[in-house]
């Protein structure tokens, strides 16, 4: 007996290191595909970290109530970082922020970190007082996060004109009700002398009536003045209202972009491909416009002039007006990843995009270094543009690149009002004209800065191997200028009084609201979602960005962030193939 | 008289009991104390994200002192028999602990390797000196 007791003592014993063995496999390996981390602002967590490090003073507080213990964070400073450790990298996740908004905070972003350090963003959620406190007459339709609010007219003059009715006649109510209590104090007051209970308790009986009567008055007057019937706009769907978009001087836009369904007022598509045939180096950003039925089709010729060590691949990446990437593509390097300067043929690649929604295009060239030329640019498009810098490099320098080439001054127009220009080489020397100022750069690697008048300037570079930066965009033809910005709208933030307009068109997340927080949501998915590593640690680096934080010395209270991490479950199958790849991997290793 | 007896028997039968259990903790918290300990130490956070290891050591720790405090008086010293499962054990242990030193060492260069591998060794002759000491 004594022995089957210690068996089962000892049978129970063992299992617990080897339940806690199975549970922290689990925990790592995750087969369920769902990992979920809740941050608490008051506590330590063994997986977030880092959490609000730009704060000067980690403030934690509650509401001044007895027995209330719902912790938060104070904030006052942008943006808010934090990193989260994961056992292994998911392809989804799904953050949470529970928060009080105190100051009005308009928006909050979600943002992961790159591989470059830069940030991909996505938004969370949107505070407007104007579209928070709209009167009663404007209806709303909300799918998926677009909101469209209308205003009924009808709705609106029946409501003024029922107002001022019930203003009038509760104003009138008011008066009657003074001068009855008054009367009532008149009546009583010479017998007030006279302290008897009957006469104190008959007073208050009369007053009675009288309020009754003004209360039972009130609710009448309340009721005629409600308007019987709902708030009706013009469209059902959101889909109608942009099928049959209305006057357009009666709209206007938060965080939605018109441009999409309506075409650039003046735009004309080019008859024949636009050649841009003088050479420039390195990353570039270029803005184009695409018009009704028209594709998006560039064709760059590249070549390596391999002075660099490294792989130099042509990378470029398209993203729309709303900031959302719709192509990534990335052309191999010449094979030669030695700082050699032996130079290979050129290539041309292609980038044709069809079916694309009009509006404005921006194409990221993203490049290692400067060892790759884009020795010209053929286009359909009819408006090109740079945005932030422009490096020519039509000169001497790189013959070994350029060949025959008959090399000439350039012609470069901008819309900026500051600009920086320096040249690397001594063939760069040159005296330039900016507007009808001369520009003498006469040092190598030293910038000049220069100011420019408002409105289009030129600058004139007869050697060119200049890199120009600035705060505007920049143009090989002035035709090819555009404002990258229309709104065929106007934009809330522009709008002195919203009774002027008769719709609202919003890309408006708003937090949801519970107990007297708010938990506003967003989700990002690969290649968006990086991982780094770190200490033999898997980190994802999220930041929350809260634009004006400190400038405008508003502040959040955070309370908690909720983290889902997903990935596809584990199945027998998906295990299989995970050996049998691990098993190859090592055979060629 | 016979009642002295009885419950002398059974508080006896009581602690050889507790004693078993103490130990089997104390064999189940060690083991699985250093075998975490090995696991987090080549893959920082593997354990210690998920589990606080210093729980496990103060189990250990504790069940250790237990095993001292209900041992068994009357029970003579007998001749400690290591089994070849025992020193197989003790191999793996000190594999084990020879890896961890030189994973904790390699900055140092080619010098880990040899203090690693001394202290390996020395693991692995410790049950047979121990077996020698209890024959002679």
């Amino acid at each position: 007996m004594r022995i089957k007791i210690l068996i089962f003592f000892k049978i129970i014993i063992w299992c617990l290191p080897v339940i806690l063995i199975i549970y922290i496999l689990t925990q790592y390996f995750v087969p369920s595909g769902l990992l979920e981390i809740h941050y608490h602002v008051e506590k330590e967590s063994k997986v977030v970290k880092n959490f609000a490090q730009k704060e000067s003073d980690r403030i934690i507080g509650t509401e001044n109530k007895s027995g209330n213990k719902d912790y938060f964070q104070l904030i006052t400073t942008s943006p808010v970082y934090f990193n989260v450790i994961v056992p292994r990298p998911f392809s989804k996740a799904e953050v949470s922020l529970v928060y009080q908004n105190p100051d009005n905070q308009p928006k909050i972003q979600l943002g992961v970190k790159q591989p470059n350090s830069a940030y991909s963003y996505v938004d969370m959620a949107f505070w407007q007082p104007i579209l928070e406190n709209l009167p009663e007459y404007w209806s709303k339709i909300e799918e998926n996060n677009i909101i469209l609010w209308q205003k009924d007219n009808e709705y609106k003059t029946e409501k003024l004109s029922r107002d001022l009715i019930f203003s009038q006649k509760k104003n009138e109510l008011d008066i009657w009700k003074e001068e009855e209590l008054n009367s009532l104090d008149e009546k009583y007051k010479s017998n007030r002398i006279i302290q008897n209970q009957n006469i104190s308790s008959s007073y208050d009986s009369e007053k009675q009536v009288i309020l009754t009567k003004y209360n039972n008055e009130l609710k009448t007057i309340t009721g005629e003045a409600k308007i019987q019937r709902e708030v009706k706009g013009q469209f059902s769907h959101i889909q109608d209202f942009l099928d049959h978009l209305p006057e357009l001087t009666g709209v206007v836009q938060y965080n939605y972009n018109l441009s999409a369904f309506l075409e650039m007022p003046g735009y004309k598509k080019s008859t024949k491909p636009i050649i841009i045939d003088k050479s420039i180096r390195g990353s570039h950003e270029i803005y184009t416009y695409i018009g009704k039925d028209e594709d998006l089709n560039f064709i760059f010729t590249i070549q390596d002039i391999n002075r660099h060590v490294g792989e130099d691949p042509f990378h470029v990446q398209v993203f729309n007006s709303s900031n959302k990437k719709i192509s990534d593509v990335i052309a191999p390097d010449d094979g030669e990843t030695e700082a050699t300067g032996k130079v290979y043929p050129q290539r041309r690649h292609q980038l044709l995009l069809d079916n694309l929604p009009m509006g404005v295009y921006r194409l990221v060239i993203d490049l290692t270094d400067d060892d790759v030329f884009i020795k010209q640019i053929e286009t359909t498009q009819n408006l090109i543009m740079f945005k932030k810098n422009i490096y020519p490099t039509d000169n001497p320098e790189y013959s070994e690149i350029l060949g025959e080439k008959q090399l000439t001054p350039t012609t470069i127009y901008t819309n900026s009002n500051k600009i920086k220009i320096k040249t690397s080489h001594e063939k760069g020397i040159q005296t330039l004209r900016v507007g009808s100022e001369k520009v003498f750069i006469d040092q190598v690697h030293v910038p000049q800065e220069i100011n420019l008048s408002p409105g289009m300037t030129t600058i004139y570079s007869p050697r060119n191997d200049i890199i120009i930066s600035g705060d505007g965009y920049f143009a090989f033809s002035p035709d090819q200028f555009f404002n990258p910005d229309f709104f065929v709208t106007e934009d809330l933030m522009k709008v002195n009084d919203i009774d002027n307009f008769n719709f609202i068109i919003a890309d408006y997340l708003h937090a949801q609201s519970n107990d007297g927080w708010l938990t506003a949501k967003a989700t990002i998915e690969v290649p968006d979602l990086y991982y780094s590593q770190k200490n033999g640690q898997t980190m994802a680096s999220f930041i929350f960005s809260l634009p004006g934080l400190p400038e405008n010395n508003r502040m959040l209270k955070i309370k908690e962030v909720d983290i889902r991490f997903q990935k596809p479950p584990v199945t027998i199958n998906s295990f299989l193939q995970k050996v049998k790849s691990y098993i190859s991997n090592m055979i060629n290793k | 008289m016979k009642n002295n007896t009885a419950s002398i028997q059974a508080r006896k039968r009581l602690l050889f009991i507790i004693h078993e259990i103490v130990i089997e903790i104390f064999k189940a918290s060690f083991i699985s104390y250093l075998l975490f300990y090995l696991v987090e130490n080549f893959k920082v956070g593997l354990i210690s994200n998920i589990f606080n290891l210093n729980i496990l050591l103060i189990i250990t720790c504790v069940s250790g002192l237990l095993t001292i405090i209900f041992r068994d008086e009357t029970v003579a010293y007998k001749k400690i028999n290591i089994s070849l499962g025992s020193y197989i054990i003790f191999f793996l242990i000190a594999i084990a602990v020879a890896l961890i030193i030189y994973n904790k060492i390699k900055m140092i260069g080619p010098m880990s390797y040899f203090i690693s591998i001394i202290i390996g060794i020395i693991l692995i002759l410790f049950p047979i000196t121990l077996s020698n000491d209890q024959s002679n």
